[in-house]
């Protein structure tokens, strides 16, 4: 099947707004998708969320300290959607061996950790543009009264904090 | 002959389960619950010596079950066969009373050798499960670079303003960052915590 097709100018412009369309559907389905939360997330909590999230990658270690308790499920959604974005962020962007994952609970306050061994970046030069997921990530944060701390180096891995009192 | 409850919200665990179970002849399953709700409902009215409980059920989850069924029926024995091979939830599974622990990727033979484990009163791991647990208990802290450097201000004797400045952080993240230090070196008190960090050369 060949398809014969010329632009003219009218189907230039349902052509354009076939693609905004499109775009809308795609953001809308993107924030459908991370409204619906994992099961392991509702049921059991962001310790075992971010254990099995963790434990299906091999080059990614979790540790968890502090209690168990659980928090809103808006809180824990945050912080495990927080928590695999900057995973995704290293696997995708640092080159690292190691990417160690870690998850602080009290009894009113939350503290993810991410630290990668790979090849480390300018946190002044970063460009925030770019990096949706952080953006996200901090914007966010600050609705939870939160704090985040980016540690980074070229060459020496970086390390992401970020917690927020529940 | 012995009376097994089976919980797993997935029938064809439920199922192998109930195969392996029979054919051994250790036991007979008496019923196979979905739901924590079943369990419940199904263990205050029918007698039951035995319950392989998953952890993750649709309505609840089984660590609560387990707590709940160890307090009210005491001579119930509990092996809990879960995917769950985190140290916490493992820890926090025994702590609420199961005997045994099994991850659903052992052998079968390890489910029968768990029961008849259990049933002589004796604590029962898989050998995944086993191994997790001595080695946690022996496992090197890992520091990120960020918490290290913190620990060495705070065994120079730095207070947590002075660190916030040095490190030009807030106090609150300084604060919630000593306490994270000790949780995970096990530490009282910040004493404690430089007592241990020198003890392993932690920085």
């Amino acid at each position: 099947m060949s398809l014969d097709f010329t632009f003219t100018d009218s189907r230039l412009e349902s052509f354009s707004n076939t693609l905004d369309k499109l775009g809308e559907s795609l953001a809308e389905l993107r924030k459908i998708s991370h409204s619906f939360i994992p099961d392991v997330l509702r049921y059991n909590g962001l310790n075992s969320a971010l254990n099995h999230f963790c434990e299906s990658m091999s080059k990614v270690n979790y540790y968890f300290y502090g209690y168990e308790n659980r928090f809103d499920i808006d809180k824990e959604s945050f912080a495990f959607y927080s928590a695999e974005e900057l995973v995704n962020n290293a696997l995708k962007h640092s080159g690292a061996s190691k990417i160690n994952v870690q998850l602080v609970q009290e009894q009113n306050r939350i503290s993810i950790m991410v630290y990668d061994d790979g090849c480390g970046f300018d946190p002044k030069s970063i460009d925030k543009g770019k990096s949706g997921g952080l953006n996200n990530i901090e914007s966010r944060l600050i609705s939870f009264n939160g704090r985040i701390d980016i540690l980074s180096e070229p060459g020496k891995g970086t390390e992401v904090c970020l917690e927020f009192n529940c | 002959m012995i009376k097994i409850l089976i919980v797993d919200d997935h029938p064809l665990i439920a199922q192998s389960l109930q195969s392996i179970i029979n054919d051994s002849k250790i036991g007979e399953v008496v019923a196979i619950a979905n739901t924590a709700k079943q369990c419940l409902d199904f263990v205050a009215t029918k007698h039951v010596d035995l319950v392989l409980l998953d952890i993750s059920l649709p309505d609840g989850s089984g660590l609560d079950i387990c707590k709940s069924i160890a307090e009210k029926y005491t001579t119930i024995k509990i092996l809990a066969i879960t995917s769950f091979n985190e140290y916490t939830i493992i820890r926090k599974m025994l702590d609420n009373g199961a005997s045994g622990y099994i991850l659903k990727n052992s052998m079968p033979e390890e489910v029968v050798e768990g029961i008849e484990t259990i049933l002589k009163g004796e604590t029962f791991l898989c050998h995944e499960v086993d191994l997790l647990m001595k080695k946690k208990s022996d496992q090197q802290i890992f520091l990120t670079p960020r918490e290290t450097e913190l620990l060495k201000l705070i065994c120079d004797g730095y207070t947590n303003p002075e660190i916030a400045e040095k490190l030009f952080l807030g106090v609150e993240t300084i604060n919630s960052y000593r306490k994270n230090l000790l949780f995970k070196l096990n530490a009282r008190n910040t004493a404690v915590l430089v007592k241990i960090a020198l003890e392993q050369k932690l920085i």
